[in-house]
């Protein structure tokens, strides 16, 4: 912990700065989280994770691909499969927050499967299964220690802590008018955590999500679409000490100031509320162009809330709301392709994101925290196809961010401004009969990062994949990446990921 | 045009069930204390001569734990940026001249809004000094998983610069009268402390000298005096306390030979001196009063503790006993709770008493 806290007093000069990393992280984290799972761009990723220079069926700018919209399933998934996929996942390093892990193990499988049902519609299933190991895992009880809000909850150990569980999405969509295509989905994850030293605590995360969709089909070659979801999440915690000790817990209400708690068995909870509002415009000139268009709004809340509650003044066995956190998540994005020619893509994307939150103590309506971020991201690229066998892709992106926050208890006022750029490369090439290499690599300069802190970071991240058939109806597709986050000005210091998989797909079943 | 209905109706209803909170207009630490620490430093007169205290110790204490300051050369604090909450504040200096006297003034339940700022003047009295003082209670029991916590005792400083006498002194735990006021509180007001369940005493009668207590040492009064590492190993050793509680109406407790005995006046107990792990009352008075059944004479009391799990938990304990409680480390912590400084009896415990690693049975 020593070395982790030299580490940080060198990214940054003031605790202020420190603060703020812990904002855009979160930040990222939920921007990390919002991306959908049920498009797997597993050729994609395998190539440096080309997003928008390159033709591919599941990152077309459609209203399902591009933003999220279960309504244009039926539209967009027109063969039937079973996509199974065994992945791996492995992070390390010492270049980590306080509440962060030592490194994470990720083992899972997921099972993705498309129906489609004629003019009935298309139905989707994914579930999937995860074991996630945190090694030593700093004192925090909450599964998500930087997602935005002002409080810790905290004990007194460090610790490996696993969260195993499942997660279902059924999703279904169809045509009930001419013209008008409507779908929907329902999401149900549930996880059981567990630390495994003193306080042996015991989490029960479950995350439900609900979302329904429409899409019109406004002129021939011009789609309007729309979709309202909502999401509610729930983490139980419950530090109960097998072998009598009692269990002491921290209340932190921002960094420095917490309340102490103590007995046999403490429990907590944590419930997250909100909606997201998203529309979606897409055009396709049915030649050259095409763009995409979404705009997201999303208020939540969050709270934190105790089983039993007692002050000089008052006292209650009913749950008690301690903390509140409001969010308030804004974006809008466009994806344009431009075909120049039969082998030549061109490929650009904006976006625009606006989030702030704030928190108060419930009891005392007190404001503690306040914090304002905007980040404006910009990128082009292209793809190339050399040969009959070789295909190439580039895109560059910038990005300027700047946060402002007021964490009023302990009296901090940082603000942060960071201009970033990321360079993506990829290529396919094509062995035989749907035989196909890929690789990519990804250099990027983060001027301030946002996820761990450092100045003047640097990225490399390599990929690797293969893609053949095993039979007529069954396909492999393997990927491998690694992926490097350094900051410049601390040597030996580096967050390291490994992630790989295998799917198999069933083009039938 | 039915699917277009029930979106709309489903986009007003999410707006009128999910539309956030707005900010409070108040924000939290921005608190402000202004503090004056004046101390009576007379020693001849009847007349309080009060003159700023210089470098006095300023404890503020609130459900968020100690912020402990100095004052500066004109007696004076200034702190900024405090969180909102219900503080206690004392502050405490030793007397210019005189080592065995405090200088000790304390304000209680001050409500300090984020804001505002909070002015006053603390006038610090000389405490009667009595000499003795429980100076730490290991009541928690050690690390284990076996309900291991007979390694408990209760430490004594002599912080007067003479020597004293145990002679007929009382160590009672007081964990009763939880029908009335609560343990250790004046039930009926008539000057006494009432909810005694355990009284033992040592050797004499008041006022005899056969007992000394010599300056600026401790006494280790063990609940059994022997080595506890033979059966717990993260235990401590006992054998060589001062003094052992001994229950001589006990068929099955043990008595070490080479210590000398407290023993038990109260012939309806009949187990040893065991006090609560976590919460619970212990008094030590010169022993003129030992009729416990109407309760102890206020006047007859040395020194008294209230210690607590929780700073939430009542406080029961007369407060010319004591003005507040201290917090009791986690059972089976192996944690102890002693006076910040030794004899250190301002009789504010949650500003005299702190949570130390690990017993420390006749040291600091």
């Amino acid at each position: 912990m020593k070395h982790i806290m030299i580490i940080k007093n060198i990214f940054y000069s003031t605790l202020e700065e420190q603060l703020l990393v812990k904002i855009l992280k979160s930040i990222l984290i939920v921007l990390i989280l919002s991306v959908g799972i049920y498009a797997q761009k597993t050729r994609t990723e395998s190539m440096g994770g080309l997003t928008y220079s390159i033709i591919d069926r599941e990152q077309s700018l459609t209203p399902y691909d591009f933003g999220g919209n279960p309504a244009w399933l039926y539209m967009d998934e027109k063969a039937t499969f079973l996509r199974i996929t065994p992945y791996l996942g492995n992070s390390w390093g010492a270049y980590r927050n306080k509440y962060d892990s030592e490194g994470n193990i990720n083992i899972g499988t997921a099972f993705h499967g498309i129906k489609t049902l004629g003019t009935l519609g298309t139905f989707s299933g994914y579930t999937s299964y995860n074991y996630e190991n945190r090694r030593n895992y700093y004192r925090s009880l909450k599964k998500d220690p930087y997602n935005g809000e002002a409080f810790y909850f905290a004990d007194t150990t460090s610790s490996d802590f696993r969260y195993m569980g499942p997660k279902v999405v059924l999703m279904y969509s169809w045509e009930p008018l001419d013209k008008l295509y409507a779908g929907g989905f329902i999401s149900y994850e549930l996880l059981d955590g567990l630390k495994e030293k003193f306080s042996y605590a015991k989490t029960i995360y479950r995350n439900t999500e609900a979302d329904a969709g429409l899409a019109y089909y406004l002129f021939d070659n011009l789609i309007v679409a729309g979709n309202f979801r909502y999401f509610d999440s729930q983490e139980s915690i419950e530090a109960s000490d097998v072998n009598l000790f009692d269990v002491e817990l921290y209340y932190f209400r921002g960094d420095h100031f917490f309340v102490s708690k103590r007995g046999s068995s403490m429990t907590g909870k944590i419930r997250k509320t909100g909606f997201t509002m998203s529309s979606q415009l897409y055009w396709d000139d049915g030649n050259k162009l095409s763009i995409g268009l979404q705009a997201n709004y999303t208020p939540s809340n969050s709270k934190l809330l105790r089983a039993y509650y007692s002050s000089s003044t008052s006292q209650s066995f009913s749950e008690g709301e301690d903390s509140y956190t409001s969010f308030e998540n804004f974006d809008v994005q466009i994806k344009s392709q431009y075909k120049y020619n039969d082998n030549l893509l061109l490929g650009a994307y904006a976006g625009y994101f606006h989030n702030n939150s704030w928190s108060k103590i419930t009891l005392k309506d007190l404001l503690i925290w306040k914090w304002d971020s905007k980040q404006f991201v910009a990128g082009i690229g292209g793809s190339y196809i050399i040969s009959n066998t070789l295909l190439c892709g580039l895109e560059y992106e910038i990005s300027k961010c700047n946060s402002d926050s007021s964490k009023f208890i302990d009296n901090i006022n940082p603000s942060l401004s960071s201009l970033d750029y990321l360079v993506r490369t990829g290529i396919e090439y094509k062995l035989g009969n749907e035989i196909f290499v890929r690789a990519g690599f990804n250099f990027g300069k983060k001027q301030n990062d946002i996820m761990y802190g450092g100045k003047d970071c640097k990225i490399f991240r390599s990929t690797f994949g293969l893609g053949f058939p095993l039979s007529d109806v069954i396909n492999i597709i393997t990927g491998i990446q690694y992926l490097q986050v350094s900051p410049s000005n601390f040597s030996n210091v580096s967050r390291n990921y490994l992630n790989g998989f295998i799917s198999i797909e069933l083009k039938t079943f | 045009m039915k699917a277009y209905k029930i979106f709309i109706i489903i986009i007003i209803l999410a707006f009128v069930i999910g539309c956030n909170e707005a900010p409070p207009l108040s924000v939290e630490g921005n608190s402000k204390v202004r503090l004056v620490i004046i101390g009576d430093t007379t020693v001849t007169g009847t007349t309080p001569s009060y003159m700023p205290l210089r470098n006095a110790k300023v404890i503020l204490s609130s459900e968020y734990g100690i912020i402990i300051k100095f004052t500066d050369a004109q007696g004076k604090l200034d702190i900024d940026g405090l969180p909102s909450s219900t503080y206690s504040i004392s502050a405490r200096l030793q007397h210019p001249k005189y080592s065995n006297i405090l200088l000790v003034g304390s304000v209680r339940d001050k409500e300090i809004i984020s804001g505002k700022i909070y002015q006053d003047t603390i006038k610090a009295v000389q405490i009667a000094n009595t000499g003795i003082a429980i100076n730490e209670i290991y009541s928690c029991g050690p690390i284990n998983n076996i309900f291991f916590f007979f390694d408990q005792f209760i430490e004594l400083y002599n912080y007067s610069e003479e020597v004293r006498y145990l002679d007929g002194m009382l160590v009672m735990r007081v964990s009763g009268n939880n029908d009335g006021k609560g343990p250790g509180a004046d039930e009926g007001n008539d000057g006494d402390i009432d909810g005694v369940t355990y009284i033992f005493k040592f050797p004499g009668k008041p006022g005899e000298k056969k007992y000394p207590f010599y300056p600026k040492t401790y006494k280790v009064l063990a609940a059994t005096a022997i080595n506890h590492k033979n059966s717990v190993s993260t235990s401590i050793d006992l054998s060589k306390a001062d003094w052992e509680f001994y229950n001589q109406y006990s068929t099955s407790d043990f008595d070490n030979p080479n210590v000398a005995n407290l023993i038990n006046i109260r012939s309806d107990r009949t187990v040893d001196f065991l006090i609560n792990l976590v919460a619970d009352v212990i008094v030590l008075a010169d022993g003129k009063d030992a009729v416990w059944e109407d309760g102890i004479d206020i006047n007859t009391i040395i020194d008294g503790v209230q210690y607590a799990s929780n700073t939430t938990m009542k406080k029961t304990i007369d407060a010319r006993v004591d003005k507040s409680f201290t917090i009791s480390p986690p059972r089976y912590s192996g944690k102890s709770m002693q006076r910040r400084e030794p004899g250190g009896d301002s009789n504010d415990a949650i500003s005299d008493w702190e949570i130390i690693p690990a017993p420390t049975p006749g040291k600091r």
